[in-house]
């Protein structure tokens, strides 16, 4: 049986990786330190976070309170039995106050004495033991005392009575929480399921976390907000959501199930109709239980939800929390949202809007500040001189003149070095073969045939159906010169098709190579078998749906990504499986070979992507941050970076050099599922099952466009190659064609939207819209553009 | 909120899980169960979340049971077997025990193993390009074409298509022959069904050629009898192609040369066989089918060969259909229809001809009518509604099942196993009451004959086999040699010799004259007949059913046999007034009609003289 995800994750967060800090190890080693720095000080609340934990922990419901070691507090807690929900405040209220301190520290030795055990720091434990002289078996027999729901509101209590203690309180029993990591291999999930005891403790300053007074909390600041100024409105609006979801897991979590399901129908409804998704798996969870394990909440309590907010809102949301004083709401806004604040104008509720959406709110602002070099690398220079005369002969009546500054101007450009290009070597890039430079001089041969594209002249399109695809089609790629085709299938094979006269050969047995002459120009072609030439091939290797496949720049190659977890890299000479990269463990959804071959990368449900090369069968990095799982993987066209597309509705950049995430665009409102570079490497266009397209602009950081038609998932995304029109396609049918320019155009950057990143959208992105075309019924898989812009798209046809 | 009603979850109650907890043997208490009972909830909802990514990547728009298994698999639970058919399975609720359950249906392996006909597999998966959009512009159609089947079709497909349909249409009889035989046994033209459904729908442009006609229904014959076809809603195309043939006014009868009676006789045979051996196919089929033909009867504007047609399809639908529809507007026609045979003027010759048909076959269809009636004297009135009994007994009924009379049409073989029993409803009309009306009209040549046993019959069958009835009521015994058949269906002779091996057992009688025919019927007739009349006469209200063999044969009026092969000789008629004007000419008119010369070329017809 495969190990639980969680732990899975955490062995795929390697060493190498270096990039948020949100990572498991890194928590588990503050945890560690905060232990021993605070130990000492702030027993209080420990003591509080070690009944959690055995709570959590064990399993022994024996509900009695045993009490040898526990002194007054032992005494005090006899009375209450172990029933659960909420002990009545006539219980909790007169805790015996002068037995506190005593007890409070025996109890917080044991807490830790628990934990150091639980951590297996068995010399730290023995001697925290010797100097404290505590035997094994008092602490045994206490632990289990705290176990039941009357102790721990009394703790609560106590915790109040101590005072002053929760931040460092709600640091050690994260640490606490975090601790049985190597025993239980679960540590986000055991974060995850503490946590809202942390907020428990936290509440208990004023009304020791009543659960029928979180109504009564939300509904004094939804009134609050309605009633503050228009400007501030839709700031402070934002904190409905993020507060809603802590306050209704807190009530979960501390068994208030009845309480928690009032709240979550009293206001529901309230909340963004984007978070609609998230609300539902919300709705299923409604046992403490369930929230082991359960992905969504581990995204809610692993990251902090982040709102951007103008100081002004910001002052005025901390004096009312500070009059009213009601720390329930304050702690979680304190504990799990980052207000990042800004000073300015309050934004308005489009601007809004337009960036919030995703599973962990917006972006901070310091995140997309990091400088990336989105320029493109410069081209090798490749002499043309023997098609010079062939393009002579070809247009000989065409005018000399014309050609001179057409090949000026490609000369140009590759000699003039991009100022916003990376360093050419700073990402170690294969040699050019020879077949590569024919391929590139091909290329440009090519070019100087393409149509121009833009609003007057749109491409012609031709349709690829796969036809009798009862197997599904899942995934589609096709070669950059469009002359093959590959399809992925839910059959778990993997069909290359060759969309050219050209058939499909594989090359001859080893034996038979033997016997050919090595010295004849035509090698190449004698190497091939012409009794294996069909029109396509079947790869079978994958045991179970294909879900991404990418042809390698010079066509030799194939890779597929399956839901088996792994990658495989096919050879499209031999037509046979040359690797199977395994890592991913889980599902791959996506996969992309580099535009300049070797590298590839590859995401899934594992949450991270990870950068392979193809010669190494361990991927070179792992880019972990998604809170979600990556549905789509692209490289930028100078390679230095990947960008991803992830369920949890955003879309990061990462670069390869040294991993890090250098941008987090938010915005969209559902899973992103197609990724696409402009040709000159500046603007992202991306796609969501929400059905809108978001433009982005990479140097910026900057949401720059939002292009609203379709009516169902986006799957496919493409420029053209002169990077005027962009092409959408989606699950409803229909190919659409934006024009890009005019978006592009329209983006006013000056140093305020840079600086502060509020960008202001037309309201009506219909005008970008230059065409909608429709199937019959065939949802468009993939798109391309040929290299003299005539428009391919691909999908398999739907029997109705 | 609006939508907070809507956000409802299915819930499992605690009653189902103790339930399956008794039958796995664990009692369980209402705590536990209700705790059992929502957690399951919850992981059914998270393994229906956790599928719905799988559903996002394969781009398909239903979660299939396959999604829910791979979540499944990947949080660790066995995955549920059994349920990855993509047909819907129905869910039913048994009314008394407010059960519901997935019905499944038991599958015999051993069939399934030993079946010849194993389903070719489905095309092979390909790619296929066209230009959609040009410019970006143009064509504001869709995608180009559906990918039929026929880009789907493999060479070998397409090459049978061509010769197949190259030879049924040629010139070349004996490859026509074998082009039908393969086309009535090939277990592997499936793919090619709507394309030779679509070739047969091709009738109405070759409407005068009746060579082709008759070449069509042979396809649809053929195509029919393939055990390994599905017809599904192909049914329906090619009933309208064969009931064309019937019905229609074809270019082809402008000429009175042509026989297209033959071809509507042939192609009314095709109809009776398509409804019942495939007419379940298609849910009230039969109901458009008798209002069609309804539709027809009672418009006086068509030409009489549609109403003979129409009599016809009537009578190829059964005896119920002639009952509920003929016999009701019987009484209307047949003044128009008397009005037409009353016409003696040398103008009218060619309709009057046309009109004795029609009057011949009116003939035949209410004999059977009787005779069924007489048969089952209960069965009166379900005749309105083609129930299970009915098409149960198509077998029987159908004279079609048997391979050797596929060329003689109104062979009507009933053989009604003595034990059937269709539910009893009193008549509407009483069969005496209908006799009487219908003897109004036809007098003495409403004859109905009926055999008992199988045993000198069955060898007889296929040959010349007069019908009369005795009137019971009127006719003396003594009459019986004077009274000829009237109504005379003869057997097809020459073209089955080839292709019927019962054709050896009979005497052969293509070159005989007429007057051989008409005494070897005269002769058996005439002693047998009285013996038969006996039976009748005594069993035909008791409930010892007679078994029946009624056969109308059609008589192959070649080039060899020219003319007809008897006569009618219609008995002076001595009952009681009542009875028609036109019976008692009907003698003369059979006598005056000159040997048939112009229906030549006819491979089989049914050919009744009057």
């Amino acid at each position: 049986m495969r190990p639980p995800l969680s732990q899975r994750r955490k062995m795929a967060a390697l060493p190498e990786e270096a990039n948020e800090a949100e990572s498991a190890p890194d928590l588990e080693l503050k945890v560690e330190i905060k232990v021993e720095s605070e130990n000492l000080e702030n027993e209080a609340a420990e003591e509080k976070s070690v009944s959690n934990v055995s709570n959590t922990n064990t399993n022994n419901h024996s509900g009695g309170h045993a009490n040898n070691g526990g002194g007054g507090c032992s005494a005090g807690n006899g009375g209450c039995n172990s029933q659960p929900p909420p002990p009545p405040p006539a219980a909790t209220t007169p805790a015996p106050q002068p037995a506190l301190p005593e007890c409070q520290d025996r109890q917080t030795l044991l807490a830790v004495l628990q934990f150091l055990r639980k951590n297996n720091l068995k010399e730290s434990e023995e001697i925290l033991r010797r100097e404290a002289g505590f035997s094994k078996c008092t602490e045994d027999s206490l632990s289990p005392g705290g176990e039941s729901e009357g102790p721990e509101a009394i703790l609560l209590s106590r915790v109040a009575a101590g005072g002053g203690a929760g931040a460092a309180a709600a640091a050690v029993s994260s640490a606490a929480a975090a601790t049985p990591a190597p025993a239980a291999s679960k540590v986000p999930a055991v974060i995850a399921e503490d946590q809202p005891d942390v907020s428990a403790v936290l509440s208990a300053y004023t009304q020791q976390g009543d659960p029928a007074k979180y109504e009564e909390y939300y509904s004094g600041l939804k009134r609050f907000i309605e009633c503050v100024l228009d400007c501030h409105r839709a700031e402070l609006s934002q904190l409905f959501y993020p507060l809603f979801v802590h306050m209704y897991l807190e009530l979960v979590y501390n068994h208030h199930e009845n309480e928690a399901k009032a709240f979550f129908e009293k206001f529901h409804g309230d909340q963004e109709c984007y978070y609609q998704d998230d609300l539902r798996v919300l709705a299923c969870l409604t046992k403490q239980e369930h929230m082991k394990g359960n992905e969504t909440m581990l995204d809610f309590r692993t990251s902090k939800f982040v709102l951007r907010i103008s100081r002004d809102s910001y002052q005025l949301l901390k004096r009312h929390l500070q009059e009213r004083q009601n720390n329930q709401i304050w702690s979680i806004v304190q504990e799990h949202l980052y207000i990042d604040i800004f000073d300015g104008m309050p934004r308005s509720k489009q601007q809004i809007d337009a960036m919030v959406g995703s599973l962990a709110g917006e972006a901070k602002r310091e995140a997309n500040k990091a400088k990336v070099f989105f320029g493109l690398l410069k081209e090798p220079e490749i002499e043309l001189p023997p098609d010079d005369e062939d393009e002579e002969a070809e247009n000989e009546e065409g005018k000399p003149k014309k050609k001179k500054p057409k090949k000026d101007s490609m000369g140009s450009k590759s000699k003039k070095q991009d100022p916003h290009a990376p360093p050419q070597n700073r990402i170690p890039l294969p040699e050019l073969k020879d077949s590569d430079k024919l391929d590139k001089i091909m290329n440009m041969k090519e070019a100087t045939k393409r149509v121009r594209l833009g609003p007057d002249c749109l491409p012609s399109i031709c349709f690829y159906t796969f036809l009798n695809a009862y197997q599904g089609l899942t995934a589609v790629d096709m070669t950059d010169d469009s002359s093959l085709l590959a399809g992925g299938f839910a059959d778990s094979t993997v069909r290359v098709w060759t969309v050219t006269p050209k058939k499909l050969r594989s090359v001859k047995a080893a034996s038979d190579l033997g016997l050919i002459d090595k010295e004849s120009d035509d090698v190449l072609e004698r190497i091939m078998d012409e009794k294996t030439a069909s029109e396509s091939k079947i790869l079978h290797g994958h045991s179970g749906p294909v879900y991404g496949t990418s042809f390698s720049p010079d066509r030799n190659y194939l890779l597929s990504s399956a839901e088996d977890g792994t990658i495989r890299l096919w050879s499209l000479q031999t037509f046979t499986c040359l690797v199977g990269y395994k890592g991913h463990n889980y599902p791959v959804w996506d996969t992309q070979f580099s535009p300049y071959g070797y590298y590839f990368v590859s995401g899934g449900h594992d949450r991270v992507a990870r950068l392979w090369a193809t010669d190494h069968y361990q991927p070179l990095r792992i880019f972990a941050g998604h809170l979600a799982d990556v549905m789509c993987t692209r490289f930028h066209p100078n390679s230095n970076y990947i960008a991803t597309g992830s369920s949890d509705r955003t879309v990061r950049l990462w670069d390869v050099l040294n991993g890090n995430c250098v941008r987090i665009f938010t915005g969209h409102k559902g899973p992103i599922h197609s990724l696409t570079f402009s040709p000159n490497g500046k603007f992202l266009a991306t796609g969501a099952t929400d059905g809108r397209v978001l433009l982005w602009d990479i140097g910026h950081g900057l949401m720059i466009g939002e292009l609203k038609a379709h009516t169902n998932t986006v799957y496919a995304l493409k420029f053209s190659r002169d990077g005027e029109i962009l092409a959408s396609g989606s699950m409803d049918n229909t190919v659409r064609l934006w024009d890009a320019v005019k978006v592009f155009e329209d983006l006013e950057t000056d140093d305020f939207t840079a600086a502060t990143g509020h960008v202001n959208l037309p309201e009506n992105s219909q005008d970008y819209l230059l065409g909608t075309y429709m199937t019959k019924s065939t949802p468009v898989t993939h798109l391309h553009f040929t290299r003299r812009n005539l428009l391919l798209a691909a999908g398999a046809y739907v029997p109705q | 909120m609006a939508d907070r009603e809507e956000r409802r979850f299915v819930e499992i109650p605690r009653e189902s899980v103790k339930l399956m907890a008794e039958s796995a043997g664990v009692e369980l208490s209402d705590d536990v169960a209700a705790m059992l009972a929502e957690d399951v909830c919850y992981r059914l909802r998270e393994a229906t979340q956790n599928s719905s990514q799988f559903l996002k990547h394969a781009k398909r728009r239903r979660l299939t049971v396959e999604d829910f298994n791979r979540a499944l698999r990947w949080s660790n639970v066995e995955a549920v077997c059994g349920y990855g058919s993509p047909d819907p399975l129905p869910f039913r609720a048994l009314k008394e025990a407010e059960l519901y359950f997935i019905e499944e249906r038991e599958v015999n392996l051993v069939e399934l193993a030993l079946a010849t006909n194993i389903p070719k597999g489905c095309a092979e998966t390909a790619v296929r390009v066209h230009v959609s959009y040009l410019d970006g512009k143009g064509n504001l159609e869709s995608q180009g074409s559906v990918p039929s089947a026929v880009s789907m079709l493999t060479d070998d497909l397409l090459k049978y298509y061509q010769h197949v349909t190259r030879a049924v249409l040629g010139d070349d009889p004996q490859l026509m022959k074998v082009a039908l035989q393969d086309l009535r046994t090939n277990s592997k033209i499936a793919a090619l069904l709507p394309y030779f459904v679509y070739v047969v729908s091709g009738v109405k442009s070759v409407s005068h050629d009746l060579e082709q006609l008759n070449r069509l229904l042979h396809i649809v014959k053929s195509l029919i009898q393939n055990p390994f076809l599905s017809l599904g809603s192909y049914v329906k195309s090619l009933i309208s192609s064969v009931m064309y043939c019937v019905l229609e006014p074809l270019a082809a009868s402008i000429n009175p040369l042509n026989d297209h009676w033959t071809l509507r006789d042939y192609a009314a045979m095709l109809l009776s066989h398509i409804f019942w051996t495939h007419g379940d196919l298609v849910s009230g089929l039969y109901h458009q089918i008798l209002l069609s033909l309804q539709k027809v009867l009672v418009d006086p504007v068509r030409p009489l060969c549609s109403h003979y047609g129409a009599v016809l399809g009537l009578h190829a639908l059964g005896w119920k259909a002639v009952e509920c529809v003929l016999y009701p507007h019987l009484t209307t026609y047949w003044s128009n229809l008397q009005a037409v045979l009353d016409d003696y003027s040398v103008s009218n010759a060619q309709v009057k001809a046309d009109g004795h048909k029609v009057y011949g076959a009116i003939l035949v269809a209410v004999e059977r009518l009787l005779k069924m009636r007489a048969k089952c004297p209960s069965a009166g009135k379900d005749g309105m509604c083609p129930d299970q009994s009915l098409l149960g007994r198509s077998p029987q009924l159908s004279p079609l099942q048997d391979p050797q009379t596929e060329f003689g049409y109104g062979i009507g073989g009933h053989l009604q196993p003595p034990g059937s029993d269709l539910p009893s409803e009193s008549p509407s009309i009483s069969l005496p009451e209908m006799y009487r009306q219908l003897y109004d009209f036809f007098g003495d040549s409403l004859a109905v004959r009926f055999g008992t046993g199988s045993g000198p019959w069955s060898s007889e069958r296929g040959i010349s086999v007069s019908t009369r009835t005795p009137d019971v009521k009127k006719e003396p015994f003594v009459d019986t040699g004077r009274k000829m058949p009237q109504l005379t269906a003869h057997a097809t002779i020459s073209p089955r010799e080839e292709e019927s091996p019962r054709s050896e057992q009979r005497p052969t009688v293509p070159q005989l004259a007429n007057s051989v025919a008409r005494s070897r019927s005269t002769s058996r007739q005439g002693h047998r007949a009285p013996s038969i009349r006996d039976v009748f006469q005594k069993s035909r209200f008791s409930t010892r059913p007679p078994q029946f063999s009624f056969v109308i044969a059609g008589r192959q009026v070649g080039r060899r046999c020219q003319g007809r092969l008897f006569q009618t000789v219609f008995p002076q008629h001595h009952g009681p007034s009542h009875v028609s004007r036109y019976a008692q000419k009907l003698p003369v008119i059979g006598r005056t009609n000159k040997p048939v010369r112009k229906w030549v070329h006819s491979e089989n017809s049914l050919y009744l003289p009057l």
